[in-house]
């Protein structure tokens, strides 16, 4: 059989090309075909002849000749009207001419187009920005080679009514997978650590750094990381061998090439890198400064060892053969579980893949984090929009200016389409301006808008090709929708009405217009009101009583190889702070690293979780607890034995009345030495928790075999950074192990809300953008109602109207539609805001007042965006603006 | 129409419309071009050239000639018109004038 020219590319012709060309055209480009297949083979001949086909397709060729006939011309394009000489509408005469007029209007009308320029900037600035964050979020872990088969395993377990989950799997788990489960391509186990470690290259570079994880050789590879030195095979495969982020390779050993030099771990234990990764992709689960092989982890000291050997800290992933069925697998892993020790028996095991680790999985804070996430679109989209529309009520309220234009380009032969097609290019060139001035305000923030967010994102994502994509699209629809009402309603106007002077700009598009300021100062209202009662939520979060006194407190952290040291170090901290001053415990507060025990009640049989914490006796005056009962002798001397103490909260959950120390004991042989009112040691989203302090004496010294806190309270007057000196001398003063390191409890307590707090900062600064940009609007709006109404504005002075009167009646119409704004954007922001406080437990109502702030607020802004305008129109004398006919 | 002018590859399309004779129409044209000048020529290029040329008054065409392997299309001759003549009579006159301007060392230094 002979080949055949593509079926396709020949339909595309016969579809463009003119009729009578079709002929001649075809039958050369088969001919050719034909003699190309035998010449170089019926791929690359086909290859060619769709060359040839698209050089044909030339839509801005067309250019108007007179030919061998009406319908010919050098264009091999079909003409929309036979037989018409007229040009095709996407012409490159009339396109330049569009954008000469379109640059022309830019220029002449210099305000307007600022207006619109600076809005649509805002607007499209602000939505790439979160664009790109909602991305990066949405984005989590798709990049390592096997994603879409790598699970991580958690066990659910259930104590009482409450669901709990665990991430941390004991070490034996993983290498129980491994024997027993074919399915299982890889297993990866990692930790990333226990806490802060000290490590040393030299006596100048010794440092404490978090994060330092524990891995698998598996890691590097299954988790795509890239290692820029060293050989990712055997990195990690045996004992005393580190991996170092490039940072922190960069910390301690400068520009050269560290690996096979010694890093000391932990004060004693030298390790050897081998290998400096890349920087780790941001939008990811796995964050690590340094890993550690995990095989040298039991050689690591007893605290290592111990964790090693007796408890689940390792997150656990797994990688699946293709085709492999996730829930046969967690059927297997429920039997493997038996023979492994300490897995909670009762435990269900679930896989969750991946990529979902971030937003998906167990538990309520995931659900939280996307639902912000698409709060934050919704904004996005909100200020995009209100840009948009800024662009749609000017440019259709200056209608009249340009309906003369229009009338004379209709009158002269212009076609709708092509009145259309040159409003599109307007708003394609003003919005390309914005996209690309944009482009640089995003390129110029983006560090900044990041650090001051504190989203820990990556500038990677910006050279990505989806999110390019995303940005396209963007672009695009937003010059699509900013021009398109606009050259709908211009290209409709009727020549002879037009050019007779009939067409009022108070009636084209006004109702449209005042639907669109109605919009935009619902949203400005809307979150305002938002932003109110964030404020207010935070700043009664920041100065609730918690019932313990945070303030000028600073915490000194001390190492559990301290012990020797520190009661000296206690005793001279003491001398210089005042004895009251200075208390200790074993725990850090407001941190979610408060141990916490499932203790049966009793009384009632309930499941409790118990906070547990062990201080001294210093503790309770000093930090401001008050007692409800306290222990038999308390102020008599100092403590002896140790002591239990309970919250109310913890009395009451276990079913005890009256006097708690004359009962039997809450829990098995733990009676009540005491009991404290109850204080916060958390965040105030949950009330709060049952809990135990053990109280020690002063010599005791169990308190700090992991560590602890020696507490100091700083006199209000102190200077803090020589108060942190003086300490500093003192601490180094005893032969510490490991550097200074302190932390102030009032920072602890707002860290707790860095999330709300971003959340805070975002809503404040998209309220003053949208405000700007509904601003903006009622700017050019207002302008250009007093450029229409001076005339009217000249007879009603002349006739004696006041100033006051006529910014009365320039003003009253905008009023009114804020007034209607506040009423429509109140309820919706009062049922928002109601729900996100749903999430604390203690939380302020929304009051009246709120509404009212907001009100008023935008009321006055929009009064002083107005009244510049009318108030010049106002004050004007009469015979300047009647002089001129 | 202004006075016509001869572009560079207008040029060649018109002389190997010449050279062909009788039998000059797209694929010819194209594969002439080639194989005289040795540089590829899209064939949208060409057909938009003699195209001009004929609305210029430079050629002239008529249809005829189907074959097979066109799908029993007729092919568009085209030849080339006294005017066509004359422009290329122009053009080289032109061009012998110039080069019989050249000084004779400049020639001898392009190695002519």
């Amino acid at each position: 059989m002979t080949p055949t020219p593509p079926r396709f590319a020949d339909r595309l012709l016969r579809f463009f090309c003119d009729p009578y060309l079709l002929e001649e055209v075809q039958g050369d480009l088969h001919e050719e075909f034909a003699y190309q297949v035998q010449r170089v083979g019926e791929r690359r001949a086909r290859w060619r002849y769709w060359r040839d086909v698209l050089g044909f397709i030339r839509p801005l060729a067309g250019r108007s000749r007179t030919g061998r006939s009406q319908t010919g011309g050098s264009s091999f394009m079909k003409r929309r009207q036979r037989n018409d000489p007229s040009t095709f509408f996407l012409n490159a005469a009339m396109i330049r001419n569009y954008v000469a007029i379109a640059l022309r209007q830019l220029w002449k009308n210099q305000l307007f187009s600022l207006i619109n320029i600076t809005g649509l900037t805002v607007g499209l600035a602000v939505s790439m920005f979160i664009a790109l964050y909602v991305w990066h979020e949405f984005h989590y872990d798709r990049f390592e080679p096997f994603a879409d088969r790598t699970y991580q395993i958690v066990s659910v377990a259930k104590y009482g009514d409450q669901e709990v989950t665990f991430s941390g799997l004991h070490e034996s788990f993983g290498r129980a997978i491994q024997q027993q489960i074919p399915e299982a391509e890889a297993v990866v186990r990692f930790s990333a650590g226990l806490g802060e470690v000290v490590l040393q290259s030299d006596q100048n570079h010794r440092f404490k750094e978090s994060a330092i994880g524990f891995a698998d050789q598996s890691m590097l590879s299954v988790m795509g990381l890239r290692l820029l030195h060293g050989d990712a095979k055997t990195a990690l495969s045996e004992p005393s061998r580190m991996v170092l982020t490039r940072q922190l390779a960069e910390k301690y050993f400068g520009a050269q090439n560290p690996v096979g030099k010694t890093l000391i771990f932990d004060k004693q234990y030298p390790f050897t890198v081998s290998g400096v990764l890349d920087d780790l992709p941001t939008n990811s689960v796995i964050q690590f400064n340094g890993l550690v092989s995990l095989n040298s982890m039991p050689a690591l000291g007893a605290r290592h060892q111990d964790t090693y050997q007796r408890t689940g800290f390792l997150t656990t992933y797994l990688v699946l053969r293709q085709g492999a069925k996730v829930s046969q697998v967690e059927k297997k892993l429920d039997k493997v579980k038996v023979g492994v020790n300490f897995v909670d028996a009762s435990a269900k095991i679930f896989l969750e893949p991946l990529p979902t680790l971030h937003l998906g999985g167990h538990g309520d804070g995931a659900r939280n984090e996307r639902q912000s996430l698409y709060i934050l679109l919704t904004v996005a989209l909100v200020i995009l929009v209100l840009a948009v529309i800024n662009y749609v009520s000017l440019t259709t309220a200056r209608a009249t200016k340009r309906a003369r234009e229009v009338g004379v380009r209709k009158a002269i032969g212009g076609q709708r389409s092509e009145l259309i097609s040159q409003f599109f290019v307007e708003s394609f060139l003003t919005t390309t301006l914005a996209f690309l001035l944009s482009l640089i305000l995003l390129q110029v923030l983006f560090p900044w808008a990041n650090q001051a967010l504190d989203l820990h994102m990556d500038k990677r994502v910006l050279t990505q090709g989806p999110y390019w994509g995303v940005m396209i699209g963007l672009w695009l629809s937003c010059s699509l929708l900013s021009g398109s009402y606009p050259a709908l309603l211009l290209s409709g106007f009727r020549p002879a009405l037009v050019l007779k002077g009939n067409v009022s700009s108070r009636q084209s598009g006004a109702s449209v217009r005042r639907v669109f300021t109605t919009v935009q100062f619902t949203a400005s209202i809307g979150l305002l009101i938002c932003s109110v009662v964030l404020y207010t939520q935070m700043q009664f979060l920041r100065t609730k009583s918690l019932g313990i006194d945070r303030a000028q407190v600073v915490g000194l952290r001390i190492d559990g190889d301290m012990v020797p040291q520190f009661s000296g170090l206690r005793d001279k901290i003491r001398q210089w702070a005042g004895s009251e001053n200075v208390a200790v415990t074993n725990t850090q507060l407001f941190t979610n690293n408060i141990m916490t025990y499932f203790l049966q009640a009793e009384k009632t049989k309930k499941q409790l979780m118990v906070n547990s914490m062990t201080v001294d006796k210093p503790f309770f005056a000093m930090m401001g607890i008050r007692w409800q009962y306290p222990p038999m002798g308390w102020e008599a001397g100092p403590v002896t034995k140790e002591l239990n103490i309970y919250n109310q909260t913890l009395i009451k959950e276990a079913g005890i009345a009256d006097d708690p120390r004359q009962q039997a004991a809450p829990f098995k042989n733990e009676p009540t030495d005491g009991v404290v009112n109850d204080f916060h040691v958390r965040s105030l989203h949950g009330p709060v928790s049952p809990m135990r302090l053990t109280v020690v004496s002063d010599t005791n010294r169990t308190m700090l075999a992991d560590g602890g806190y020696i507490l100091v309270r700083l006199n209000p007057q102190t200077n803090v950074p020589q108060a942190l000196d003086h300490l500093k001398e003192l601490y180094n003063a005893h032969q510490p192990t490991s550097p200074f390191d302190y932390y102030f409890l009032d920072e602890a307590y707002n860290k707790l809300y860095a999330s709300e707090t971003r959340l805070m900062q975002l809503f404040n600064g998209f309220t003053g953008l949208t405000l700007l940009v509904a601003c903006l609007g009622l700017l050019g709006l207002m302008t250009f109602t007093v450029e229409v109404r001076t005339k009217e504005i000249g007879v009603r002075k002349v006739l004696g109207a006041s100033v006051a009167g006529i910014v009365m009646l320039l003003s009253h119409d905008f009023l009114k539609l804020i007034g209607i704004a506040l009423v429509i954007a109140s309820p919706i922001a009062w049922w928002a805001m109601n729900s996100w406080l749903q999430d604390f437990a203690y939380k302020i109502d929304i009051e009246w007042w709120v509404f009212a702030l907001a009100g008023g607020l935008t009321t006055g802004i929009a009064l002083v965006t107005v009244s510049m305008q009318s108030l010049k129109a106002a004050l004007t004398n009469p015979v300047k603006s009647l002089r001129s006919e | 129409m202004k006075r016509a002018f001869l572009g560079e590859f207008e040029e060649v399309v018109l002389l190997a419309v010449a050279i062909l004779d009788e039998s000059a129409y797209g694929v010819t044209v194209t594969q002439e071009i080639e194989q005289q000048t040795g540089r590829a020529v899209g064939f949208s290029t060409v057909h938009t050239t003699l195209q001009r040329l004929e609305e210029k008054g430079f050629l002239s065409s008529t249809m005829g000639g189907a074959t097979a392997e066109r799908g029993g299309r007729r092919k568009r001759f085209f030849a080339v018109t006294a005017a066509g003549r004359k422009a290329l009579q122009e053009v080289k006159q032109v061009r012998e004038q110039l080069w019989s301007a050249l000084p004779p060392q400049t020639l001898q230094l392009m190695g002519g």
